[in-house]
């Protein structure tokens, strides 16, 4: 780890309430036992202590995670407390669930474990999520219910969507104003597809075309610039790549980091430790090995399965062409899940290289935009065509 | 040895350096790593790691907050290597030395791109590598993944806005009076590559420097950046043609006039 945080995405159970055709994890009935979540808390605080790393984020998903019944979450909350104080570390944590299994009873340990705070997900149009035996209307319908219920509960809701073929055909407004205006989202981010473990036809064409989907995520951009970021509407990764050129404190997603290898680990319910949550379950051959089995975290951080995650920046410099990429700083060669997802290849870039290109090429327009009427409405009239924006990065 | 000056030591020659404030230099990470042990009544100011294909994990856990400088010698080739490095800002406030030779600017647009600062070594650039020098510093200048400094045109930037007194030898932490070199043979010499002795002494090794190169019709004689300059590029070679690194100072120049005028026109404003 580089920095004196470690993020851990824990999966509680590999198990799920729903069957969404392109989920990319190979899905187990295997559930987390509170002795085995207390084995993994050790092994994690030494790690830490071995490290110097002060803090752990646990990022909670699944499967489902609110398969867990909220009393689990308590107890495993109380114990994990407990560990961390005793050994000077702090714990925070923070909840993914699809929401379709959500009610009133977990909203004492979203607010006191969560900070009242989910991540949740939805597609527009949802192309793929439901649940076993019924439609995607339904799935959406329900989804709906429970988000209204959980904000009336006053928990603050996150929504992660990732568009399909359908939503490039509709286009970044129609998008835009189905999470702003219609189901009344004011934070929301837009990931795109892993198609990870065994494809489908789901899957397969959840793999989108270059140039339509950085046609979507342009104007999705502009769509935002004019009509959310006025109003504060958060849109990642938009606004944080927006605050990157504005030389403001940004925090990009996990696919942007400068090594994933450095930022985070995965440990799925049956102690398997991968890279992310993507890797853990569906890609037996690329796991670091299994925590229940191992003496300490750092042996599975030390193994050759972890080495071939750091080492990839490195081959991607050596042998792609991200060395001359002006956009370097922001992208390091992308995600390596869907490299290897999408190519069968691991020591390439990222497949929508192009895509992210024009995505940070349009929002470093919008930032120079934006600087430069904050620059000219700072001016009296008579100076503004006498001015130059040479040197800008570093007039700044 | 003069008592005011730091040190840049060989690891293996500490020892007789141990009242003195040092720059440790030596290629195994684990070596250097151990030298911080032995400095027993100076102190050490920086490490400098001159191989960066070794194995780091020494340096990660030790010295904690004493300076760490890694040189580059074929900066083409070892760009990528630079991944490796960024663990290290945990224990230690990181520089990256760049030869200016041909392929360098890989190494500048990586490093940049992980937000490390840059120092260009300064040595006398051959006529092929000054579009190269210039392209990197119109990546500096204009393009915004350059957040951390590269010098030396950080400093130059700096000593033109701000009109300050300064010259590259300041900039580059290379004058003589203040920093010298002690080649692996124990010889005391100008800590800048070549890393040769100087026909001066090295206590008036500027000043004799500065009578040479400025005597009437000598370039730098009628030079508008000598002011700057202070005659840094024509050493060791003192017919060193200086009209390629001239576009480096005139882009700075007018990058920090753009900059003065754009600032005053805000003053105006308020």
């Amino acid at each position: 780890m580089t920095g004196d945080q470690l993020s851990l995405i824990l999966l509680p159970t590999n198990k799920c309430n729903v069957a969404c055709e392109y989920c990319f994890e190979d899905k187990t009935a295997d559930f987390m036992t509170l002795d085995q979540l207390s084995s993994v808390i050790d092994k994690l605080l030494d790690y830490m202590e071995q490290q110097q790393i002060r803090e752990l984020i646990i990022y909670w998903q699944g499967g489902e995670a609110m398969l867990m019944q909220p009393e689990w979450f308590e107890a495993a909350h109380a114990l994990i407390s407990e560990k961390a104080g005793e050994r000077g570390k702090r714990i925070g944590h923070s909840l993914q669930s699809n929401m379709i299994g959500y009610s009133r009873k977990w909203n004492n340990v979203i607010a006191e474990m969560f900070g009242n705070s989910v991540g949740t997900s939805m597609d527009f149009p949802n192309l793929y999520r439901r649940a076993h035996g019924h439609t995607t209307g339904e799935y959406t319908e329900q989804w709906a219910r429970n988000i209204r219920l959980a904000r009336e509960a006053g928990i603050n809701i996150g929504v992660i969507s990732i568009p399909n073929r359908e939503t490039l055909r509709l286009g970044g407004e129609a998008f835009y104003s189905y999470f702003v205006d219609e189901l009344d989202v004011t934070d929301f981010q837009v990931n795109t597809s892993f198609s990870g473990g065994e494809l489908n036809d789901a899957k397969v064409e959840s793999i989108l075309e270059v140039k339509p989907l950085s046609r979507f995520f342009v104007e999705l951009a502009d769509v935002w610039f004019e009509r959310g970021y006025p109003k504060g509407v958060k849109l990642g990764p938009i606004e944080e790549l927006l605050n990157n050129f504005l030389g403001k404190p940004a925090s990009l997603p996990c696919i942007w980091q400068q090594n994933c290898a450095d930022q985070f680990v995965s440990i799925d319910a049956r102690g398997h430790v991968a890279q992310c949550d993507c890797w853990v379950t569906s890609y037996p051959e690329y796991r670091f090995g299994n925590l229940f089995g191992a003496k300490s975290f750092s042996e599975l951080m030390n193994s050759k399965g972890r080495a071939r995650f750091v080492d990839r920046p490195e081959a991607l410099i050596e042998h792609e062409t991200c060395a001359g990429c002006d956009y370097l700083s922001l992208c390091h060669g992308g995600c390596p899940v869907r490299a290897y997802s999408i190519t069968g290849e691991f020591f390439v870039k990222d497949p929508y290289c192009e895509v992210y290109k024009a995505l940070f090429s349009r929002v470093e327009s919008l930032a120079t935009h934006l600087s430069r009427a904050r620059f000219k409405r700072s001016l009296p009239v008579l100076q503004v065509g006498s001015t130059s924006s040479a040197g800008a990065s570093h007039s700044s | 040895m003069a008592e005011h000056c730091i040190y840049n030591v060989p690891v293996e020659l500490l020892s007789a350096y141990n009242e003195r404030h040092v720059v440790v230099r030596a290629k195994d990470p684990a070596v250097l790593a151990e030298s911080i042990s032995q400095q027993a009544g100076g102190e050490i100011v920086m490490l400098q790691l001159l191989d960066i294909n070794k194995d780091l994990e020494a340096l990660e856990t030790c010295g904690y907050g004493i300076p760490l400088e890694i040189v580059l010698k074929y900066p083409q080739c070892e760009a990528s290597k630079l991944y490796r490095v960024t663990k290290l800002q945990r224990a230690h406030p990181l520089h990256i030395v760049i030869p200016v030779v041909a392929g360098f600017s890989k190494a500048v647009k990586v490093a940049s791109a992980l937000h490390l600062p840059i120092k260009l070594e300064g040595n006398q650039p051959e006529p092929d590598c000054i579009e190269e020098l210039c392209s990197v510093l119109d990546y500096f200048l204009h393009n915004k993944a350059a957040s951390q400094e590269i010098e030396y045109f950080s400093g130059l930037l700096t000593a033109q806005f701000h009109k300050l007194p300064v010259t590259l030898w300041d900039i580059q932490e290379e004058d003589p009076r203040l920093l010298r070199y002690i080649t692996d043979e124990g010889k005391e010499v100008v800590a800048r590559a070549p890393f040769i002795a100087s026909e001066d002494a090295l206590d008036s090794f500027r000043v004799a420097l500065m009578e040479r190169v400025l005597r009437p019709g000598k370039e730098c004689a009628s030079c508008l950046f000598f002011p700057e300059c202070g005659g840094y590029f024509k050493w060791p070679d003192q017919n060193f043609s200086c009209d390629g690194v001239k576009c480096v100072f005139t882009k700075l120049r007018d990058a920090a006039h753009e900059l003065q005028d754009d600032l005053a026109a805000m003053e105006t404003a308020r």
